[in-house]
């Protein structure tokens, strides 16, 4: 063996001896067999006295539930009891000794300095988060307090591990939340045990049984059978529910149209313990549904009744106006402006007959009374015929109207349905595109034709591109253009009993085009009543 | 009615201000034609006519009597069978309803005066 390590082992062995005798000194101090301790500070040599009368003390202090410790002013750790170190995770000798601000997690040492600087005046109480041996945070409250002791100041510290209180206000707070919830949901919700007994309910459960149900079976308190057997029972046996409509009997009260929704609970073994039931009242939506399909209806049969009721008089004075038309113009030297004044009258009740056929359209098309009469003609011929109609209109507006000299495609259709789809387009083109001109044609191609109408009026903006053919939808205000609405509506409900489909591009400004397609041989298809 | 009595037409229309028109265009026209306000008028008048019209514009709703009642009892009859029958209405299925009650024709509420005067031309214009 060389002299050095020679030397390293004697210093070895040295070490070894120190550290048997300091931890048979811990022990001793422990045990009560020692009762005084010198710790080596910047001060020199310091020695702390354990009077044997304290024993009893230190007995005392084992046996209370917090962690509890004697300190230097300097934050050493004297004596603790296994509490504290059981606390820590540590071994008691590993404690004693050590200085408290080692024990506590980073964050926290500012604070344990605090604390021990401020108890040396009074008593100080902070919570801290000490650092147990595998680094794992413990929350623990702190309270030292100073005595003098011969002379000399000491620390005593009481700390209380707060993992089990924090734990618990942990499921405090879910458990106060998840009882808010339930309180406060606007649906009935009920929790029952494996037994199938109301264990939790919300207010609205309350509210929809008429009674506390807390306690009570939940088909006792709810009776809705859900295919033969009981919601409840269902669920516990582990069948999911989800809205299923049934009526809830309610004593003393009328029955309650309810759509109940049922999940069974899982407890840790996977075993069903209970289950979640979920009432929706549904008893006032459907009320209000039915009232507005009554409604709906009442508004349809009058709109027919109305429309029924407002053609006979109309005939009458159509045709009263086109015999005084007709007497004036074969009266020789017949008053022009007589003449002027009837034929003015004609086309107000032109106009009149067509909102009334409008109508009268709608009330066909919601109760399904909307059959094609199909024959075989050109709707180029058709289209021509109709502008010619509608001229005069046109021209009384500034719009001229020009068809595609190329316009013909021979097919069958409905001609006085597609008349009106022609009258629709071309009305609304004459009255959004006031004084510009409108180009209408008609092509065919592979089995299909395209009648396309387009305007150079104030266009359509794409929210309302969709809206438009809609029951009584309009993009441009009533307060500015006439009209109930219906034309368009009544084109699509048309286009599509042939087979076929309307559609608009349009861009805010640049006018319209509406494009409709329609198959050669119209496929008839029949919507049911809407 | 025509010079020796008798009318041409017979219009069977419970509105007696589209009958009346119709009636005062008709006459207008030099076209002789009478009128009745329901089926069983309309019934009686041509049971008794010594010289049957030689078209009935028939309404269908009407009260009492209606237009299919009036057109059933008509075709039974042989001796007012032939005479031919344009139905004058408002409702949606005129068109089919003409087919299957073997109508000549229908006229549309609301009625154009061309078209009247087109079928009055084609069933009821005097005798040549």
């Amino acid at each position: 063996m060389t002299p050095r390590r020679a030397a390293s082992a004697d210093a070895l062995h040295a070490l070894e001896r120190r550290l048997a005798e300091a931890e048979q000194t811990l022990e001793a101090i422990r045990a009560g067999e020692v009762d005084s301790l010198v710790v080596e500070g910047p001060g020199g040599l310091r020695v702390y006295t354990l009077e044997s009368a304290a024993n009893t003390y230190r007995v005392m202090i084992e046996a209370i539930s917090e962690g509890a410790a004697t300190l230097t002013e300097d934050g050493l750790i004297l004596y603790c009891n296994e509490r504290l170190a059981r606390m820590l995770g540590r071994q008691l000798q590993k404690v004693m000794g050590a200085p408290l601000r080692d024990l506590v997690a980073e964050r926290s040492r500012p604070g344990v300095d605090a604390l021990l600087h401020s108890a040396l005046e009074a008593e100080s109480r902070a919570e801290l988060t000490m650092v147990a041996a595998g680094g794992q945070e413990v929350p623990a409250y702190l309270s030292v307090s100073c005595i003098e002791d011969e002379g000399r100041r000491v620390l005593c510290l009481i700390a209380t591990d707060l993992r089990e209180q924090k734990k618990s206000e942990e499921i405090l707070a879910a458990e106060k939340l998840a009882r808010s919830v339930l309180e406060q949901a606007a649906e009935a919700i009920v929790v029952c045990d494996g037994q199938g007994t109301i264990i939790r309910a919300s207010g609205a459960a309350a509210e929809l049984c008429g009674c506390n149900p807390l306690l009570r079976p939940f088909d006792e308190v709810f009776p809705i059978p859900a295919s033969g057997e009981s919601v409840a029972a269902a669920a516990l046996r582990g069948r999911v529910l989800r809205a299923v409509p049934a009526t809830l009997a309610r004593p003393g009260g009328a029955p309650a149209e309810v759509q109940v929704s049922a999940t069974p609970l899982s407890g840790a073994g996977g075993g069903v313990i209970g289950c979640v039931v979920t009432l929706v009242d549904v008893t006032q939506s459907r009320r209000a549904e039915e009232a507005l399909r009554q409604a709906v209806t009442l508004r349809d049969q009058f709109l027919s009744v109305a429309a029924h009721e407002l053609r006979t008089p109309i005939t009458a004075l159509s045709l009263q106006l086109e015999g005084l038309e007709r007497l004036l113009v074969k009266e020789a030297g017949g008053d022009e402006r007589a003449l002027k004044k009837a034929r003015s009258a004609i086309r107000q009740v032109d106009r009149l007959g067509m909102l009334v056929e409008g109508l009268l359209n709608v009330s066909r098309i919601v109760s399904g009374h909307f059959e094609l009469q199909l024959e075989q003609f050109d709707l180029g011929e058709v289209v021509k015929e109709m502008l010619d109609r509608m001229s005069d209109l046109a021209a009384r507006s500034g719009c001229e109207l020009r068809l595609s000299p190329d316009s013909s495609a021979v097919g069958t259709w409905d001609r006085s349905r597609l008349e009106q789809v022609v009258t629709n387009l071309v009305t609304n083109a004459i009255k959004y595109g006031a004084g510009r001109p409108i180009d209408v044609s008609v092509e065919q191609a592979e089995g299909s034709v395209e009648l396309r109408v387009r305007d150079r009026g104030i266009g359509i903006s794409p929210a309302d591109q969709q809206r438009i053919f809609d029951r009584f939808e309009r993009a441009a205000p009533a307060s500015h253009y006439g009209g109930l609405g219906l034309g368009l509506y009544i084109s699509r409900e048309i286009a599509l009993a042939h087979g076929g489909s309307i559609q608009v591009t349009s861009e805010p400004g640049q006018g319209a085009t509406f494009r409709v397609r329609l198959p050669l041989a119209a496929r008839p298809w029949r919507r049911g009543a809407a | 009615m025509s010079a020796n009595g008798h009318a041409r037409i017979l219009v069977v229309e419970d509105d007696q201000d589209v009958r009346d028109t119709i009636l005062d265009l008709l006459s207008d026209e030099g076209v002789p034609a009478a009128g009745t306000a329901d089926g069983a008028s309309a019934l009686r008048f041509l049971r008794s006519a010594p010289v049957k019209p030689n078209l009935i514009l028939l309404d269908l709703m009407m009260p009492g009597v209606n237009g299919l009642e009036v057109r059933r009892l008509q075709m039974e009859d042989p001796s007012l069978a032939n005479i031919p029958v344009v139905l004058l209405s408002a409702d949606v299925t005129t068109e089919s309803t003409a087919g299957v009650m073997r109508a000549a024709g229908y006229l549309r509420k609301p009625v154009k005066l061309a078209h009247l005067l087109e079928v009055v031309q084609r069933y009821g214009a005097p005798e040549a």
